[in-house]
Order: structure tokens, then sequence, then C-alpha cells
């Protein structure tokens, strides 16, 4: 198997996706295997001379001038969301330090 | 009403032969009606559409009035809509609405569009069946047992049902060509940096680009002029001319160049979807077109190098999923990793976390060099040989799927049989070129897409040859018996 349990959790936990659920985590790791045996046919051809490509427009990405261009967003962004998720602006989540 | 292009549309409008809110209306009846036999409405905004017709009914026919004044479309999902749901097919934002609107979104009711609401897709745009959508899979209207396609399946099914004028797909590795295929529709895929990104929820940033679906190429064209244009809100827009695609789709095709690439017509090709595609070759031959055989010796190598590429850039992408500030939540977090990732487990589907493993992988230190850097420069090698073939010919044609849709369930035991469906498609989106798929004939009562792909922003040449096609055929026009 090109990942075995320990790869498995250690790519789970990277991720943030839990193996709690027995359904997925029996299946997950032969499908896995499955992907990267299929995708591996990438190496039967030769790219030694060959440049990386990032993506297909060869200009260098466009950055924009360091100018303010929006206001402060955070009440029209907080207004649609559940009152659970936050309290005088700030969000909440749980404890982080004890 | 319903069975009109947008073109005829327009006129009937500008005619007053009936009133934007009598066609919106139309269009809503026909949703009520169809749409529960086949699932592709996620969320309908109907007041909201009807209040923008009676608006639209008032400036129709003055000079102030946008070309698309008055005319009903369906969004994929996956755009953003300011203060409407917008969910991209998952659990993880079936409570998210959208502070703002996606430039697709904003461009095409600057146009004149009537949003009226927003269409079922695969979850975050990731299969080929429309069968990993939270709310259940759309169903394809020339067979409720068959799939739509996917990602936008929603979009192609809606369109194939005339629930709408026009509708809005994205597609990352043919997820507008191959629904409109199965569907019998219209699908473009425009050049990588047409059509801007901004506000359209990213699977792989480098390959995802928005483009119109409607029943016709020169439908197509109608939405793809109001899509199109340089956006400085996306780092990735390109700063392009915008040609007048509805007057390039009317020139004669003679002595256009179509090549044929060796590799996809081969005897793994099923016999009666060569024979529909070869039949349209001709059809496209008797208007002039010369035909020419060219070769993509490494297009074998798309799919793996999708499926590297794809995956890594959506585990980055979807990594801001985290619960925190909108989306899906867990209940009772016992510390902030179970926050994380009970969150994620459980606001995602499975093939949504098999691609953000997969991409984990591919990223991760000892495998990056071997996967990800890899299949970048066989990314390269792939669009080289794109860009010489086209040193030779103006487009490329090819059909749009290896078959017809499947049934439903058909496809879901093994992910790579599923992944197997794109390819002739996501080799187009590796070279960031445009592609269009058209319906060009029935296998088993279902439709066949014929694929068009031109060089950079050559949106005109294929949709100028799908249209001059469309003229000259009428498999565009077929409705689906039960949606007449």
């Amino acid at each position: 198997m090109l990942v075995d349990k320990k790869k498995l959790e250690k790519l789970a936990h990277t991720a943030k996706i839990s193996l709690e659920e027995k359904a997925f985590a029996d299946r997950i790791e032969a499908d896995l295997h499955n992907i990267l045996e299929f995708v591996a046919e990438i190496n039967e051809v030769d790219t030694s001379e060959v440049d990386v490509m990032e993506h297909s427009q060869s200009e260098t990405l466009r950055t924009r001038d360091d100018a303010v261009t929006e206001s402060n967003l955070r009440e029209e962004m907080q207004k649609d969301i559940p009152d659970s998720y936050h309290a005088d602006g700030l969000y909440l989540v749980p404890k982080v330090v004890e | 009403m319903h069975t009109k292009t947008i073109e005829q549309l327009i006129q009937g409008l500008r005619a007053k032969e009936y009133s934007s809110v009598e066609l919106t209306q139309h269009f809503l009846d026909r949703i009520a009606k169809h749409d529960p036999a086949i699932n592709t409405v996620i969320t309908l905004t109907a007041e909201q559409a009807l209040q923008e017709a009676a608006a639209a009914d008032k400036i129709i026919g003055s000079k102030d009035a946008p070309n698309l004044t008055g005319i009903p479309i369906l969004h994929k999902d996956i755009f953003c809509t300011q203060g409407v749901k917008t969910s991209c097919a998952s659990k993880m934002l079936d409570n998210f609405i959208a502070p703002y609107d996606a430039t697709v979104v904003s461009k095409l009711r600057n146009a004149g569009t009537i949003s009226m609401g927003k269409l079922n897709m695969d979850e975050f745009a990731m299969g080929a069946s429309n069968e990993t959508s939270f709310y259940g899979a759309s169903k394809n209207p020339w067979d409720l047992e068959c799939v739509p396609g996917g990602s936008s399946g929603g979009s192609a099914a809606a369109m194939a049902a005339r629930l709408a004028a026009g509708s809005t797909g994205t597609d990352t590795g043919g997820s507008t060509r191959q629904p409109a295929a199965f569907c019998g529709i219209t699908g473009l895929k425009p050049t990588y940096g047409l059509v801007s990104r901004w506000g359209m929820i990213a699977y792989a940033s480098s390959l995802d680009q928005g483009g119109p679906m409607a029943i016709s190429s020169e439908c197509c064209a109608h939405l793809l002029q109001a899509m199109a244009g340089f956006d400085p809100k996306d780092s990735t827009s390109v700063q392009h001319e915008i040609p007048d695609y509805l007057a390039d789709i009317k020139r004669p095709i003679k002595g256009l160049k179509i090549g044929l690439p060796k590799e996809f017509f081969t005897e793994k090709l099923d016999t009666n979807i060569a024979k529909v595609i070869d039949t349209a070759i001709k059809e496209l031959e008797k208007l002039g077109a010369v035909i020419k055989e060219v070769s993509l010796p490494n297009i074998h190598l798309a799919i793996p190098t999708y499926y590297i590429i794809a995956p890594a850039e959506c585990s980055s992408n979807l990594s801001r999923f985290d619960g925190v500030r909108y989306g899906y939540r867990c209940d009772d977090a016992k510390d902030l990793v179970d926050f994380y990732e009970r969150t994620r487990s459980e606001g995602f589907g499975t093939e949504v976390k098999r691609r953000i493993l997969i991409g984990t992988y591919v990223l991760s230190s000892t495998s990056f060099e071997s996967y990800y850097r890899k299949a970048q420069k066989v990314r390269k090698l792939i669009a080289n040989e794109y860009l010489n073939a086209f040193k030779e010919v103006d487009i490329i044609a090819s059909p749009t799927a290896p078959e017809v849709a499947f049934k439903l369930g058909a496809k879901n035991t093994n992910p790579v049989d599923m992944y197997l469906r794109d390819i002739y498609t996501s080799s187009v989106n590796l070279a960031g070129i445009p592609a269009v798929s058209i319906p060009a004939g029935f296998v088993n009562n279902l439709p066949v897409g014929l694929q068009l792909i031109g060089n950079f922003f050559a949106e005109s040449t294929i949709l100028n040859a799908a249209h001059q096609y469309q003229l000259v055929t009428d498999w565009h026009q077929q409705v689906p018996t039960a949606f007449v």
C-alpha cells in the first residue's frame, strides 16, 4: 500500500479530516492507494528538459497598488452568520489556553 | 417562449410580444412544474426575479437598456450572490449567505439579465455526475434514471428542460462541457483568465474557469459577451480586448482548418459515439472546413496529471473552511483540533475529503517532487503539444465524453473509474485554452456532444464553427418529450 495506516493518520491530521467515521475510514485507505497508483503513470515520461507550468498564463501575476479600497466590513460579514459564532464583533471558538 | 433562443427572446421583448415579467413568470411556472422531477434548483429567488423583471420592463426598448435586459437566467450555486444562499452544494455552506456578488453575477446583472436562482452541482464542483451534491443528484431530462453529468449538472439539466434562457457553469476538468454533452445543450469553457474568478468558490485555482451554458452557440455568445472581461479583483484575469462574439460567429467557415487528434480516434472509442462524431465532422467539411490529422502524443497523461494538480490546489483552497467565520460548525467541540476536524469531517462529503487527502499527500515533503512538480512538468508538455497542433490547424475536434449519460449510481464504487470520464476534456484546462461542447446526435436516445477546442482567446473561432454547424443541424433544438 502506498498509504499505510500510520501515513493515513498523519495526512488526516494535517488536513484536519477526522477518520472516526468508520464507513469513510474503511474505504479511504484503498481509495488513496488506487488513485495514487493511477496517477503515478506520469512517471513514464521523461521531463528532465521541461520547465514546470504553474498556470496557463505566462505573464507574471499582477500586483495592485497598496491603496485602501474598502472600509471595515466586519458588521456586514457577520450579518448573516449564526449568533452563536460571534460576540462583540469577535469570533467564538473552543478555549485554546488553559 | 421557453424554446426560443436568447436572440429571439431579446427581439420578442423589444417588440412587446411579451414582457419580462411574463417571460420570467413563464420560466418560474416551468420550474415549479418540472424541477421536482430533475432536482436542478437549490435556491429559487422568484420574488426578487419578478421585481427585477418589472424594473426591466420599464426600460426595455430604450437607449439605456443593456443588451440582455429582461432575460431570465439561473446561476450555478458556486457563484456568490449577495444576500442569497450560496452553498456550492455542500453541507459546509448550507447556511452561507454570500455577503457580495461574484463578478460574473454582477456583470450579467449589469447586462440586464434576471437571476431566478441557484443551480445544483457536484459538491465544490468535484464530480462528473452530480451525485456528490449534498442536495441529491440532479437527473438527466432525457432519461430520469441517468446522471446529467457534472459538475455543472444542474445547469445542463435545467437548460435541457428549458427552465431558463441561459445558465452559468464552471469548468475545472470538463464541468461545463461534459454535462452539456450528456444533456444535449451547448456549454463553453473559456480561455483561463477571460472570465473573472472573483466570487466563484475556488476548487483548483489554476484550472477553474466560469462559462455560459445554453441552448445554442449563439446564446452562449450572448452570455459570454457579458461575462468576459478584465477584473482587477482577480489577479489571474487577463487584459484582453473582448471581440464582438455575436458578429464573429456569423462568418462563413470556408477554409477553417480542423484537426483530429489521432490519439482521440482509436479503436478504444465507442463505435456509436465515433459514428456520430464522424457525421458531425463531415457536416463541418460540407460547410467548407478542411480536416487534418494532428497528434498530441502525451494526451493520455492528462487525467493522471489533472488528478494530482487539481487535488493539490483543492487541499489548499478548502483549508479555509474551518467553521470559524461562516459555514457549518460542529456541536460541542472538546478543543480546537476537535472543532476543526469534526467541522470538516461532518461538513464535507466523501469525494471532497478524498481529494483533500490526495492533495495533502502529493504536496507533502516526501511526495512533492515525484508527484506535484512532476505533474506540473507533464502539464507543460501537454500544453506545448496543443500549441504545436495549433500551428497547423485552427480548431481541434473530438468527442466531449467517451460515452453517453450513464445510470445514477453506476460508477460510484471506484473513484478512478469516475475520473476517466474526463478523458477528452481535462487536457484543455491544463493548457488553459477554450473549448465548447455542442449536441451532435444521439446514441440510445441520449445526446452526444462534439467538442471544439481553440487556441488561447479563440472563443470567436470555436463559437463560430459551432454556430455555423447549428444553422444547418437541429440537434440543439431537440427537447426531451416530458419537457416540451
